[in-house]
């Protein structure tokens, strides 16, 4: 994986122990609709070259937040995640020959190439089969991009749904924190249709964790029909909860 | 009155309020999806009036998959079929319970008139259900273990599935 170095050197960006704060990623950002993770991911390439320019040993570090700003002066930062802890290594698996443009590139075509497909539960699909590859080649720097089409509604509604389904299910512990987080952000998606394929994943996933963005979701959801499935999956996740506890 | 059982995606069957652009009363197209006929045909499975044999049959849909996950249903008064003048024929299903395979039909010489009227009877008649997978897997591990579906008949991933389940 790899991004051009004229677009890191226009890169400003903070570090401490804790958090990552990016200032400026001029032109880092292709699609112009603050997709902050080049920005992220221009930084964390930048730290690992000074790293290795000043000779030091490069540690790969991890961070429980990711802040963007991209105007100044600032005032709220306009991508604050507090997903989990990012692991440097998982995001710069590097493929000869891939850049992140290009990868961006084919998952937007198969998501547009999904769109002609009928999808059905229990049943993979040349999407599916895709999309696990995606996840298996490019950990997490695939689901980052999954994260900002999904959350920013830029792809097909049932596609997405198709896609979060899918997100639950993978096998593949290094990216299950922000699968988990992708999947509980989610749940409140403008498309009822996204909101059900993100509780579909999240009982895939199984996972407690995701309780009380459930509740939240269950409080908001209008629709009468989403909001039983919604009761059912938290109903499923309390009771493993209990299972675990006890 | 008995119904007739069709599988469904539940969300391409939310109503207005779960889709805002939607004009009160009409349905979203990508429903018809759901309904993708062959040879003008359409499978679903017949359902007593009483529900007993619903469990069965969801059973055997959810273990002729690739893989377990969450069946979604719809389930309409078989009464409404002959209300739109919609010919049935009984035919062998093809899931992995024989018993279950004598209770498909088929929905037969549908033009596209009759499978709009029956994509409306749906939406606006049949009772829509879910079951997740981790109940599925509890029914396929039992239906499996009492042989009434013929474990030899899953897909492998499935097997691989049940097979953890039953430790």
């Amino acid at each position: 994986m790899r991004l051009a170095q004229s677009l890191l050197d226009k890169v400003e960006f903070q570090r401490d122990n804790a958090a990552l704060f990016i200032q400026k990623a001029p032109g880092v950002d292709p699609s112009g609709e603050g997709m902050s993770w080049f920005g992220y991911l221009a930084a964390l390439e930048r730290i690992k070259l000074e790293e290795r320019r000043r000779s030091e040993l490069y540690h790969p570090a991890t961070y429980s937040e990711l802040i963007t700003y991209y105007e100044a002066p600032i005032e709220a930062p306009i991508h604050k995640s507090t997903t989990a802890s990012t692991d440097f290594e998982a995001h710069l698996t590097y493929e000869e020959g891939a850049s992140i443009e290009e990868v961006l590139q084919r998952i937007l075509i198969t998501f547009d190439k999904a769109k002609e497909q009928v999808f059905e539960d229990g049943m993979e699909s040349d999407f599916s089969k895709e999309l696990v590859s995606f996840i298996k080649n490019y950990s997490n720097i695939a689901v980052r991009m999954l994260t900002d089409l999904i959350l920013n509604e830029e792809v097909n509604a049932e596609v997405a749904s198709e896609a979060l389904r899918w997100l639950g299910q993978i096998e593949d512990p290094k990216t299950y924190s922000h699968r988990l987080w992708l999947l509980e952000q989610s749940l409140y998606c403008s498309s009822a249709r996204v909101r059900d394929g993100a509780a579909l994943g999240l009982a895939f996933l199984d996972d407690p964790h995701a309780i009380p963005d459930l509740r939240e979701a269950i409080q908001r959801e209008p629709y009468p029909e989403l909001r039983e499935d919604l009761e059912q999956v938290l109903e499923q996740l309390e009771n493993s909860h209990r299972c675990r506890s006890s | 009155m008995p119904f007739v059982l069709r599988k469904i995606r539940k969300a391409k069957w939310y109503k207005h309020r779960g889709v805002p652009w939607l004009a009160q009363g009409d349905l979203q197209a990508d429903a018809l999806g759901d309904l993708q006929t062959s040879n003008n045909e359409l499978s679903v499975y017949y359902i007593e009036s009483n529900k007993s044999n619903l469990e069965r049959v969801v059973t055997a849909l959810a273990a002729n998959r690739d893989f377990i996950s969450n069946l979604d249903y719809a389930l309409l008064d078989l009464e409404v079929l002959s209300e739109l003048g919609i010919k049935t024929e009984r035919r062998a299903g093809e899931t992995p319970d024989a018993q279950v395979n004598t209770w498909h039909i088929d929905l037969v010489e549908l033009s596209a008139h009759k499978l709009m009227d029956l994509a409306d009877a749906i939406y606006k008649h049949a009772d829509k259900r879910r079951l997740q997978k981790k109940k599925l897997i509890q029914l396929i591990v039992k239906a499996v273990t009492s042989k009434c579906i013929d474990g030899t008949r899953l897909s492998p991933e499935l097997s691989k599935e049940i097979d953890k389940s039953l430790g």
